[in-house]
């Protein structure tokens, strides 16, 4: 069994979890978005955020709009729809479910 | 000292070096093979693009350097990751695609155009091969010359550092396209001065060819457009000419023989093959037109319309040759019947007759009547499509070895083979009359229906030798040979024949 497939499976799963979860808080610039999911080492290499966030874009969970940066040319800022919203709080009720498994199954075998 | 480039990445303008530039082109265009598949793969580029200017900008700031180096996009590829990582973490079934071989010229590997070297990589064989053949088979006509200089106009040069991996056919990953360029800068680094005066050499012959490329690449250019034009504008003229002709034929006189279809088949089927006619002629015209507009105005080829174009073009085409099987098969037999009359005077001992030739009418009865050419031997119908048709019955006048003469009329018609229809026979209409010793025919039968089938009726008139024939009437009808020494003014009068020698002979008119 290679383990760091098995870490990367895991990671993939939820990353647009984490994405929209870092979003709803607050509408954010790409660059937020890689900072808060690197110090959580939830990212590996950048380049993966951005077919990500066209995609999340796509289906429309996430849309953005341009706005001036001081050092730069202007910026993506994205924000949260509706419709992202409700698809965060599905995520959320799953992964409620998806720990309480865990704890559930650690305590047990920690018996 | 290093050559560096200028590049626009997102709108900003960086100074790189040449194997930086090298890189980072691989690299991006790596990613874009990739993502422009996708839907919105332009606008994901983008962002990466975007990115990959801020962290330059960044390195190139915190330096206070000017000009981007190998180690920066190094970097940066670091923290974007490499073309495997993003695409493999991006999806489920990330897969090495197998590399395609395409074939460039080898540059790099070159003496003259580097054909031979590209050839070569394409097989994955040593260049000298190829470089042998092409010197052995030159001796044969001198073949391989001239394959050698349009292979080497058509071909592209291997430049980018993903065209240098095509032609291996390797993969293009990170790995393998940085491989490939230290391989190329340690070639580079071991010139010999052989090797300048060969490049020097190569360098002249590349220019030439490569303007011979441009030139030929210019002409083709504006052939394709003159053709264009032509086909536009010629495609269109045939395209109206060609509905209008089939459907208002008569407005055109030399067309109107085509109106003659109209007794061969039935109306309906009539209109059906010019449905057919205007599909099978106008369908490659509009093919025609539309390549000619997509090559001059980049409008998209439409797949459904081609699709459908030539599937109703097959359609028409079957049908077609269906309607023509079955619409000939009613001329596969003939039919013939002969009846012979013979001609009893009241008067046997003049030896004198006459014979009145009664012709189709136009100026009364039948006056709105059309005027037929003599294609299909019809010289007369009423409309179009036709209620009468009116066809022409030729008189001949030979010997005859019975006393009296003798009246032999030949009836023929086309018809279907497997049965014996002799409906057609049936249909023929033609009258004639003996009063006395005077016999009147008509130069032309009837069809009782108007269906033509091709009928024909021969009058053969045999007169006994030294036997007196007086004509009145048309001598045009009558085909004989001393028709044409009558001057052509005294066709409509009468004249008389004698039988003489088995051949009816002019009597000089008596004043």
């Amino acid at each position: 069994m290679n383990i760091e497939n098995t870490q990367a499976q895991m990671r993939k799963g939820i990353l647009e979890y984490c994405i929209l979860l870092i979003i709803a808080q607050q509408d954010a610039y790409v660059q937020d978005i890689i900072n808060k999911l690197k110090a959580s080492k939830m990212l590996v290499v950048e380049g993966t955020i951005y077919p990500l966030l066209t995609r999340l874009k796509n289906t429309g969970l996430l849309a953005y709009r341009w706005e001036e940066s001081t050092q730069g040319p202007p910026r993506k800022y994205y924000n949260i729809t509706e419709n992202g919203r409700k698809v965060l709080q599905e995520l959320e009720a799953s992964w409620n479910e998806l720990t309480e498994a865990i704890s559930s199954l650690k305590s047990h075998t920690n018996l | 000292m290093k050559k560096t480039y200028n590049i626009n990445l997102s709108n900003q303008v960086f100074c790189i070096d040449e194997d930086a530039c090298q890189q980072l082109q691989a690299y991006i265009e790596t990613l874009e093979k990739h993502y422009l598949n996708e839907e919105d793969g332009k606008e994901i580029m983008a962002d990466i693009e975007s990115r990959i200017a801020e962290l330059i900008t960044e390195f190139l700031q915190k330096n206070h350097k000017e000009v981007v180096s190998q180690e920066d996009i190094d970097r940066v590829i670091g923290i974007m990751g490499t073309p495997d990582a993003i695409i493999e973490e991006d999806s489920e079934a990330a897969s090495d695609q197998p590399g395609t071989r395409k074939l460039y010229r080898d540059i790099n590997n070159s003496i003259f155009g580097g054909v031979a070297a590209g050839i070569a990589a394409y097989f994955s064989i040593s260049p000298a091969w190829i470089r042998l053949a092409f010197v052995i088979f030159c001796f044969f006509y001198g073949v391989t010359l001239l394959v050698y200089l349009v292979l080497w106009i058509i071909l592209p040069k291997a430049v980018t550092a993903k065209q240098k991996l095509e032609m291996k056919g390797e993969n293009i990953n990170v790995s393998n396209i940085e491989k490939n360029i230290r391989n190329t800068y340690n070639e580079v680094k071991k010139n010999t001065e052989f090797q300048k005066f060969i490049q020097q050499v190569k360098n002249f012959f590349t220019l030439v060819f490569d303007a011979i490329g441009k030139i030929f690449k210019k002409i083709f250019t504006i052939f394709a457009s003159l053709f264009s034009v032509i086909g536009i504008l010629g495609g269109t003229f045939l395209f109206l000419l060609i509905s209008w002709l089939l459907f208002f034929p008569t407005h055109i006189p030399w067309f109107s023989d085509y109106c003659t279809l109209y007794y061969i088949i039935s109306p309906s089927t009539f209109t059906i093959l010019k449905i057919i006619l205007l599909l099978t002629i106008n369908i490659p015209l509009l093919i025609i037109i539309y390549a000619s507009a997509h090559y001059l105005f980049r409008l998209n080829w439409s797949r459904a319309f081609l699709l459908i174009a030539v599937g109703c073009w097959f359609l028409a085409g079957i049908s077609g040759i269906f309607i023509a099987v079955q619409q000939s098969l009613n001329f596969s037999g003939t039919q013939t019947s002969t009846q012979n009359h013979l001609l009893v005077p009241r008067d046997t001992s003049t030896h004198k007759y006459t014979l009145a030739i009664q012709e189709l009418p136009y100026s009364d009865r039948f006056s709105g009547l059309y005027r037929n050419s003599d294609f299909l031997n019809i010289i007369a119908l009423d409309s179009v499509p036709p209620k009468q048709i009116y066809l022409s019955a030729p008189i001949y006048i030979e010997q005859g070895y019975t006393p009296y003469p003798e009246l032999n009329i030949r009836k023929s018609s086309s018809g279907l083979q497997a049965f014996h229809n002799y409906g057609n026979l049936n249909n023929i209409d033609y009258e004639w009359q003996q009063q006395g010793d005077t016999l009147r025919l008509n130069n032309y039968f009837q069809l009782k229906t108007p269906i033509w089938r091709a009928q024909k009726v021969k009058l053969i008139l045999t007169l006994p030798e030294n036997d007196t024939l007086v004509i009145r009437g048309n001598l045009k009808n009558i085909h004989h040979r001393f028709v044409k020494r009558v001057p052509a003014a005294k066709l409509n009068q009468s004249c008389t024949v004698v039988m003489k020698n088995g051949s009816p002979e002019l009597l000089p008119e008596k004043r």
